[in-house]
């Protein structure tokens, strides 16, 4: 009997994965408490789909980085990343400038920020070039103290 | 007995000299020290880093003739209980504006300009100095924008023992001319800790 529950539990979550998502626009991110129950949210199988979160050590995923000039000639930069854990997943990033010959743009805004993100939710990261001579970027991150 | 006050003498020695916390530089450029109650350097490098971002971003200093703008520095109340020097904030900002090419700074007004600069146009009237390197009258150009603004400091008491302190660092930048403001901005810095620890 056991044996039978252990494999159901196991069959679960090979079938529909952790946490997994219900089909809705990708732009619209529902947390828990809010959307309706999945197998990742539900109060039975919810620890379960933490504990496998965090065994296979689900964080940020960077999706999508561009850049564009803005009115002013300045490089906006934007960077879209996904929290694929259930938890808040606080850190901080730092944004080099880059000019036409590949140097370092010196800056005060090369400076370590603060960011976060909440479980299974979007976030986005917003900058823009000291100058207008940056023609790129370099991002580092480092977990939040 | 001799040996006795030795050992207390050496073991007293070891307390006194060998506990003291070393003394280290700061590593600010990768500074992973955990977060005070005041406002440090990091927190001035962050709100002049957003600020600085926040004006550039909205085009706001972008001039129709490629031209460049004259800001002239007005006051920054510091309104928190500590003692802030507020140029660790503008110091970084003027920098970055002048840097970025869309504007640069009066030295001859505001709270923080030049006296020297002022005293040595006084010199045009003196016989000593030669009159072609004394600054004609009617030189100076007058500011087109002001940036003026203030740090807040606000303490809310939480439960168990702890304090929630909000910084507020809010600009405004102006035209002269109309009075308007141009641009506007507000940088919130947060912290919470134990109330035990005072941040001034």
């Amino acid at each position: 009997m056991k044996k039978l529950s252990t494999m159901l539990i196991v069959t679960m979550f090979l079938l529909f994965g952790c946490g997994k998502e219900q089909k809705q626009d990708s732009r619209v991110k529902i947390q828990e408490g809010v959307a309706s129950d999945t197998l990742g949210s539900n109060i039975i199988t919810k620890p379960l789909a933490h504990i496998y979160s965090a065994i296979t050590g689900e964080r940020i995923e960077f999706t999508n980085a561009a850049t564009r000039r803005n009115s002013a000639d300045i490089l906006e930069l934007q960077v879209e990343f996904y929290n694929r854990s259930y938890n808040t997943e606080r850190f901080q990033y730092r944004i080099e400038w880059v000019d036409a010959n590949g140097f370092t743009i010196n800056s005060k805004t090369n400076v370590w920020l603060n960011t976060s993100v909440a479980g299974k939710s979007n976030g986005v990261i917003t900058a823009f070039a000291p100058n207008a001579s940056a023609v790129d970027f370099k991002m580092n991150t480092r977990d939040q103290e | 007995m001799k040996t006795k006050i030795f050992i207390i003498i050496l073991f007293a020695g070891l307390f006194i000299t060998g506990c003291g916390e070393e003394t280290t530089n700061i590593d600010i450029i990768n500074d992973s020290a955990g977060a005070v109650m005041s406002l440090d350097y990091r927190d001035f490098d962050q709100a002049a880093s957003q600020m600085i971002q926040s004006l550039l971003g909205s085009g706001r200093l972008k001039k129709s003739d490629n031209g460049r703008y004259v800001i002239a520095t007005g006051r920054i109340k510091n309104d928190t209980m500590q003692r802030i020097d507020t140029d660790q904030l503008m110091v970084k900002i003027e920098r970055e504006l002048t840097n970025s090419g869309q504007a640069v700074f009066t030295a001859a007004v505001g709270p923080g300009s030049d006296q020297t600069l002022l005293e040595t146009r006084e010199l045009r009237e003196s016989d000593e100095f030669d009159s072609d390197t004394t600054a004609a009258k009617r030189t100076l150009i007058a500011p087109e924008l002001t940036i003026a603004g203030k740090i807040i400091q606000r303490n809310v008491p939480m439960a168990k023992n702890k304090q929630q302190v909000e910084y507020y660092f809010q600009l405004e930048l102006s035209e002269v001319k109309t009075g308007l403001s141009f641009w506007q901005d507000e940088v919130l810095v947060g912290k919470r800790g134990s109330n035990q620890s005072v941040p001034w």
